[in-house]
């Protein structure tokens, strides 16, 4: 399915668009067709291990409300239809 | 000609550009707003590549033709994830014969073979028997200046001391005699220094001076043993260190000490040397009183433009941590501040280049 990945802002204005537009049916095939295509993706939001870095967030944007990537075992979870992703900054207090 | 001077701050860059005449200057930016901008330097190819450091995205390199637009490649710096080590912060870029050297936090080298655009861990450097030994400074535990001439490589880490390779990385021996230790290894007595900052005589790389947190050091003989040059200094203490090479200057930014680190008595003065550090002498025309900013390691540099134009005298240009950029067209005799009011600054370079 055709998934829409929202980018935060900082990434946003180094890549020149906001969002991307991937064919996946899982996180992990959504990650790997996000860096395909703008493969600078993969060293801002991974570190050496793979692992998303510590003040990223991926979220899986849902009808009934958003699921923290963090919260799954692993990158498996089939998509829904009306789903999509949305990278943040997790930057905590000031 | 034109001269361009490139000041990158923890929020974006900002580029200033200026005739020959260095009197009037337009500012452009912020480029890459809000990002953490620490290191620019031509590319080798005729372009330019800059760093970002990010507390959430990481360690960047970016590729530019023109200072203004940039594009991210695909591998910057990282160290394996067997290494053990973290890639923090990229602090600085050296450019040689063919390759391309990144400092970085935590402490190594990386070299670049492409221009910037792929690179791999000098493993070298980063796999000597002392490595489990070095210490961060305040800094952080940085390679934070890179200097080559021919196969040889000099880098100054904090707080370890100076390497150097004559062999273009591939091995590597300290450069501290005759410098203080600061932090005492049990094990490796040859570490334990904190370089500042260093710069070389590029007609003669064995000529070396070193901004210390000791002092201020000479060498003759490509860093092997260093004497103390402090002659007119007010203290022992500051960050950046250049030179204009055909004026033969130093320029320094003495501070009052590591713990207060601010300009002496808060006059920002700029202190040169015209005989190789044998003595130093203040400048604060055009300098402001009651400026207790730091100057950052990065954040000076010289325009050279004595190499390029017959007449002319090279420029001085410095930003300090309060987001004040001045310039110098006289080789430091008098300052201006150039307009803005910037965020913190931690790189300063300036470039000549066509019109």
């Amino acid at each position: 399915m055709q998934l829409r990945i929202d980018l935060p802002g900082l990434v946003a204005g180094v890549l020149g668009r906001d969002h991307l537009l991937v064919e996946a049916t899982t996180l992990a095939e959504a990650l790997q067709a996000a860096y395909a295509e703008q493969p600078p993706l993969r060293p801002l939001l991974e570190d050496e291990s793979g692992a998303l870095r510590e003040h990223v967030l991926v979220l899986i944007r849902t009808p009934s409300g958003t699921l923290n990537s963090r919260w799954l075992p692993d990158r498996e979870r089939p998509f829904e239809p009306g789903e999509s992703l949305v990278v943040m900054q997790a930057v905590s207090g000031g | 000609m034109r001269i361009q001077v490139f000041v990158g701050t923890v929020k974006g860059a900002f580029l200033y550009s200026s005739d020959e005449s260095r009197s009037e200057w337009t500012v452009e930016g912020p480029l890459l707003g809000g990002w953490k901008v620490g290191a620019v330097s031509p590319d080798g190819e005729g372009g330019y590549v800059l760093a970002t450091s990010s507390y959430v995205y990481g360690a960047m390199v970016h590729r530019g033709e023109d200072l203004r637009s940039w594009d991210m490649v695909e591998a910057p710096p990282r160290y394996s994830e067997e290494s053990g080590h973290k890639m923090k912060e990229i602090w600085t870029f050296g450019a040689g014969e063919g390759v391309l050297f990144a400092g970085v936090d935590e402490a190594g080298l990386f070299e670049s073979r492409d221009a910037g655009r792929t690179w791999s861990e000098v493993t070298g450097l980063s796999q000597l028997p002392s490595r489990p030994s070095w210490f961060p400074g305040f800094g952080g535990l940085c390679a934070h200046h890179v200097l080559t001439a021919g196969a040889r490589v000099w880098t100054g880490i904090s707080a370890v001391g100076v390497f150097e390779s004559a062999d273009g990385g591939a091995t590597w021996e300290t450069r501290n005699e005759g410098v203080p230790v600061l932090i005492d290894d049990e094990h490796h007595k040859d570490i334990g220094s904190c370089v500042h900052a260093i710069v070389a005589d590029p007609a003669d790389p064995d000529r070396m001076w070193r901004q210390d947190h000791a002092g201020m050091f000479r060498s003759v003989d490509g860093g092997r043993t260093w004497e103390l040059t402090q002659t007119g200094l007010p203290s022992t203490f500051g960050f950046p260190l250049v030179r204009d090479r055909q004026g033969a200057a130093l320029f320094s930014v003495p501070l009052d000490s590591d713990e207060q680190r601010y300009p002496s008595g808060g006059q920002l003065r700029v202190y040169r040397s015209l005989d190789d550090g044998d003595s130093w002498q203040p400048n604060e025309a055009g300098l402001p009183d009651h400026s207790y900013h730091v100057v950052l390691r990065q954040a000076m540099a010289c325009d050279q433009l004595g190499e390029h134009a017959e007449g002319r005298e090279g420029g001085v240009y410095f930003g300090n941590a309060g987001g004040e950029v001045f310039a110098s067209a006289d080789l430091g005799r008098t300052f201006q501040r150039l307009p803005g009011s910037l965020p913190r600054i931690l790189c300063v370079e300036a470039f000549v280049t066509p019109d």
